[in-house]
């Protein structure tokens, strides 16, 4: 699923997948904490890195500060 | 004196290379490819949504997608429609069948997965794929490929057999002769050299003869 909508806001997908990007994971972890399937982490981290959302640190993925505030703000 | 109607070439995937990746937009979000490595792929085509062969073959689909789950393969369909086509149709086929589509579907509008893989049989449409059937292993090899016209709809059992057969080939480096169903013997390779082929029928196996030899699993 597309992360970010056209207005700004999280999709539910976006939400497990930050969610479970708390602290940094691998993207096997991250499917296995969300219950989405690895295609869609695939391509998940790569639209939520594209908005700076989520990070790589050590190779392993992690939300970003800016990441953090979002997902505060919309939970 | 008759006229020679000169054929356009399409490039076609080949049985045994890497599977040509793409990026596409899809009701998943935008996918590629390269994110279901890992996965076995059936990436299938239909001609059309909200046409009724195509509906009957997405409810089929959708009855194997947890056999399929088990054997670690993912469905990824493709038509030339939009999203929001698509969206809509899956969206009728649980309201009207009681089936969820769980699976994503590529909106290939500017046909361009179509053309890679030619799923468009000009013959008999010019707009729509045709029913094609994509098995792509989990390093990204294109493993089998099935192509059925406009009029006939798939025979998914069929499809989860050719995942059986291709995932014991893989496991026990095997073959499965003709109508081969899990637990039925499977073909032991043939030999390849005459001291092997002198040895082979002195190896265990139930062999009509040096060439034809089969096992239990």
């Amino acid at each position: 699923m597309p992360c970010i909508r056209a207005d700004g806001s999280l999709t539910v997908a976006a939400k497990k997948v930050m969610t479970a990007m708390e602290k940094p994971a691998t993207l096997d972890e991250v499917a296995a904490a969300s219950g989405l399937p690895l295609y869609q982490i695939r391509s998940s981290v790569r639209e939520l890195v594209e908005a700076g959302l989520v990070e790589i640190r050590d190779g392993a993925y992690v939300m970003t500060d800016a990441g953090r505030r979002k997902l505060a703000e919309q939970r | 004196m008759e006229t020679v109607v000169e054929q356009p070439t399409v490039a076609m995937p080949r049985l045994g290379w890497p599977a040509p990746n793409f990026e596409a937009e899809t009701t998943h979000g935008t996918l590629r490819l390269d994110d279901f490595r890992g996965s076995w792929v059936i990436l299938f085509s239909h001609p059309a949504d909200f046409t009724p062969v195509c509906t009957t073959e997405f409810v089929a689909f959708a009855q194997i997608a947890p056999e399929l789950k088990k054997r670690n393969v993912e469905l990824l369909g493709l038509s030339i429609d939009s999203t929001y086509s698509h969206i809509a149709w899956v969206r009728n086929i649980e309201e009207k069948f009681g089936v969820k589509i769980t699976f994503p579907i590529i909106a290939d509008l500017d046909k361009k997965v179509a053309m890679l893989y030619g799923m468009i049989m000009p013959g008999e449409s010019k707009t729509e794929t045709s029913r094609c059937v994509f098995v792509i292993d989990d390093k990204g090899i294109l493993r089998a490929m099935i192509y059925y016209p406009l009029t006939t709809g798939r025979n998914t059992d069929e499809i989860l057999r050719l995942i059986d057969a291709l995932q014991t080939t893989d496991k026990h480096g095997v073959a499965t002769p003709a109508n081969w169903r899990p637990g039925d013997k499977v073909i032991v390779p043939p030999p390849k050299t005459t001291d092997d082929a002198e040895e082979r029928l002195k190896e265990g196996y139930e062999c009509k003869d040096w060439y034809f030899c089969m096992k239990s699993l």
